[in-house]
């Protein structure tokens, strides 16, 4: 397979090389950022005349919550780093998660995608990242087979989605990559680093590359967001939108969704062949920390998946069990079909 | 028809002139707690309420970090809010007071000032203010129980000017002045009916309790944003000295004098020029009337707006003088000089004549400052090379000190 044209090098006095993953808070990339460091802290040269090769990460903050999107940057280069400053353009964007969105951003037609999908060239019409270079693997599938293996039910795709990655840095090799994995989970005892070595030579193996510079793969527009001027602002910050909630879609953090039962029941129920299971007893309108339980007549009518977080609550206190969790990416699919 | 006379004799302490300040200016809230030596504020706005001179409510709260935050709530509501403090309770109170000028909650704090623990003491020094100088809020410092009382009524008027919003500190040094009783000037009932119009209601156009307009106060602002908020509270600093002026004028014009900026003794024709904050200004005045007798020619100024700092005004009077000292009640270790004499330092460094200035610590914890100690800092400012190489400020007043004054 030639990917010569996927390739990045870098080299004295060039410019550092920068990338964002985008992943989710539940999928074991809390430790990518620190794991390319690792990578590099090895390849890196001290001698009395010269350092070569360094690297950063540094995680975004902001809400913490399982589901919630999270980004960690990453920076490395052949000259020692000195700015830890945001990038305007990031010359890699990795996707573990192709339902994140604005994965666009701060990127041009010179940036690589690797993303965790199967058919790179489907993944770049779905979500915009054309006309660009996309890396895809199908991470979630690798990780899942692997993990079977071993007996175990955890979904990371990290270590596939690293494997994939690696391609970009021909000065990085698998067995670089090999090494640090075993160094990051040895505490988990030896079937677990195997099985994950495994996940990302298999990722390394399997990925698919498809170069879209120059095709019409339409780019998907990102609004960017207003910025306010100071004296456009209220004194001390203060905000008279209440409500600009409708601006920030938290149902997209969900990884479970609720489900009403009654709801999925509801021709078997006018069939007269099960019986309604809520009662309208409101208490898991109560338990909604984001008061997304709609209710209509002192009646429960649905739930609002703009702000459901899918947290679950509903299904735990619901004491007659009318209300169930399906995981969101099955449940995504439901509702196309 | 006889003139109405605006004011009255009141005889009374600091505090209990900041209490009266806080009853004529008709608060909405205190919210306080009891701290040496600033505990009688409260306790005096309470007798207001008690006698019905003042329809306010009064917040007895469980420590001064949730008094700090409930003046935040008070003011973000509308309502016209007072608090009284000192030393470790302004400490308790710190991350309140950066919440107060970024929310622009125009409270007036009233800090009777005191020395830090440790060691324990409850004696005045700026050590407390000084570490809270940036949290945003304009200070004044009053000389004389007089002033505290001047300075609280013209704070709300300035601090609630919808150009300003920002918090407003009467700094007063505690017993020094807040427990002196000496014989003070009130606004009469007269004079009230002149005062209370001109003041007018706190009317805060993004009020709490408007439920009309509903809004959100305190969220999360980052990067995007959290410059521009805080050019914005900035910017409300840039306007105070217009501010401060206007209300200084009228007030002085309608009822009695005013210092607004810098008040100076001595100063046009001196040669050496002491600065200070504070009543300390008056020890400074004998020095002065002692040297000037000898033929010394010595002047002395005190900064009574610290923030905002008059650096133009500074420059004026300061500029052809031969040396200046700087003297200050509070610390900064391992800096090169204390809180007031880097501000007089920077305002003077980009003007033009090169001014030598020496820092002065003194009177930590409540040491008086004795005029003889006043003289002999005068007498070193004539030989400016002796001191010229200090890298950091002279300790006056130290037993077995070997800085050499």
């Amino acid at each position: 397979m030639n990917n010569k044209n996927f390739e990045i090098q870098i080299e004295k006095g060039t410019p550092p090389v920068n990338f964002r993953w985008h992943a989710r808070g539940h999928m074991g990339f809390e430790n990518v950022g620190t794991m390319i460091v690792s990578l590099m802290a090895a390849k890196k040269i001290h001698s009395e005349t010269e350092t070569s090769g360094d690297a950063s990460s540094s995680p975004l903050f902001g809400a913490e919550k399982e589901g919630k999107p999270k980004e960690t940057d990453n920076t490395i280069s052949y000259d020692p780093i000195e700015s830890f400053c945001k990038p305007k353009i990031f010359d890699v964007k990795i996707i573990a998660d192709t339902t994140i969105e604005g994965v666009t951003a701060n990127t041009n037609e010179e940036t690589i995608f690797v993303v965790n999908a199967k058919d790179p060239e489907e993944v770049a019409r779905q979500i915009g990242l054309g006309p660009s270079r996309v890396i895809a693997v199908d991470a979630t599938a690798i990780a899942i087979a692997e993990m079977k293996k071993i007996g175990s039910k955890a979904t990371f795709p990290n270590t596939a989605v690293m494997g994939a990655f690696i391609h970009i840095f021909p000065f990085i090799s698998p067995e670089e990559l090999y090494a640090v994995i075993k160094q990051k989970y040895r505490g988990r005892g030896e079937e677990v680093v195997d099985a994950n070595i495994t996940c990302a030579k298999r990722g390394y193996e399997e990925a698919k590359f498809f170069d879209g510079r120059g095709t019409d793969v339409s780019k998907a527009k990102i609004g960017a967001p207003k910025l306010l001027r100071w004296d456009e602002m209220l004194p001390g910050a203060a905000v008279y939108a209440t409500g600009n909630m409708d601006e920030n879609h938290t149902g997209s953090w969900r990884t479970s969704r609720p489900i009403r039962v009654d709801e999925m029941n509801a021709e078997k129920i006018l069939a007269g062949l099960k019986k309604t299971r809520c009662t309208n007893c409101m208490i898991c309108v109560a338990c909604c920390p984001e008061d997304c339980i709609l209710v209509e007549n002192e009646k429960v009518v649905g739930i609002n998946l703009d702000y459901c977080k899918g947290c679950g609550i509903c299904n735990d206190v619901c004491p007659f069990g009318a209300i169930g969790i399906k995981p969101e990416e099955k449940a995504k699919k439901d509702d196309k079909e | 028809m006889t003139k109405k006379k605006m004011w009255q004799v009141f005889e009374a302490d600091g505090n209990t002139m900041g209490a009266a300040a806080a009853a004529h200016a008709d608060i909405d809230v205190v919210s306080a707690f009891p701290i040496t030596p600033c505990t009688q504020v409260p306790e005096r706005i309470g007798d207001h309420i008690k006698r019905k001179e003042l329809d306010a409510e009064c917040l007895r709260m469980d420590g001064e970090d949730s008094a700090g935050a409930a003046c935040t709530g008070s003011s973000l509501a509308g309502a016209r809010t007072l608090d009284a403090t000192s030393s470790q309770g302004l400490l308790f109170k710190a991350q309140n007071l950066y919440c107060w000028a970024g929310s622009r909650c125009p409270v007036v704090l009233l800090v009777a000032t005191r020395a830090i623990n440790a060691p324990v003491n409850i004696h005045d020094d700026f050590s407390d203010v000084m570490s809270q100088r940036d949290a945003g809020q304009l200070m004044f410092f009053a000389k004389n129980q007089q002033e505290v009382y001047d300075f609280a009524l013209l704070g709300f008027k300035i601090a609630e000017d919808l150009r300003i919003q920002l918090p407003f500190w009467v700094c007063y040094r505690g017993f020094k002045v807040s427990h002196t009783t000496t014989i003070n000037k009130i606004l009469s009932p007269d004079g009230l009916k002149v005062f209370r119009p001109w003041l007018g209601v706190y009317e805060r156009p993004q009020s709490l309790l408007d439920f009309e307009h509903p809004v959100v106060a305190g969220e999360v602002v980052l990067s995007e944003h959290y410059l521009e908020a805080k050019f914005g509270q900035h910017y409300g600093m840039r306007q105070a000295p217009a501010v401060i002026k206007e209300a200084a004028k009228y007030f002085s014009r309608r009822f009695w004098n005013v210092y607004s900026d810098t008040e100076e003794f001595m100063v046009d024709d001196a040669e050496y020029v002491a600065v200070v904050l504070g009543d300390d200004f008056g020890t400074l005045k004998v020095a002065v009337r002692q040297l000037r007798a000898q033929g010394v020619k010595a002047g002395a100024i005190r900064i009574v707006s610290y923030r905002p700092f008059p650096v133009k005004k500074l420059q004026k009077l300061l500029v052809g003088k031969k040396a200046v000292a700087v003297l200050d009640q509070a610390l900064s270790s391992g800096a090169p000089s204390a809180p007031l004499c880097s501000d007089v330092r920077a305002a003077l460094y980009n003007s033009v004549a090169k001014i030598p200035v020496r820092g002065i610590v003194y009177g930590l914890g409540g040491r008086n400052l004795e005029p003889e100690e006043v003289v002999q800092i005068y007498e070193s400012l004539k030989h400016p090379k002796k001191w010229l190489g200090e890298t950091e400020p002279c300790w006056i007043g130290v037993r077995g000190g070997s800085d050499k004054i």
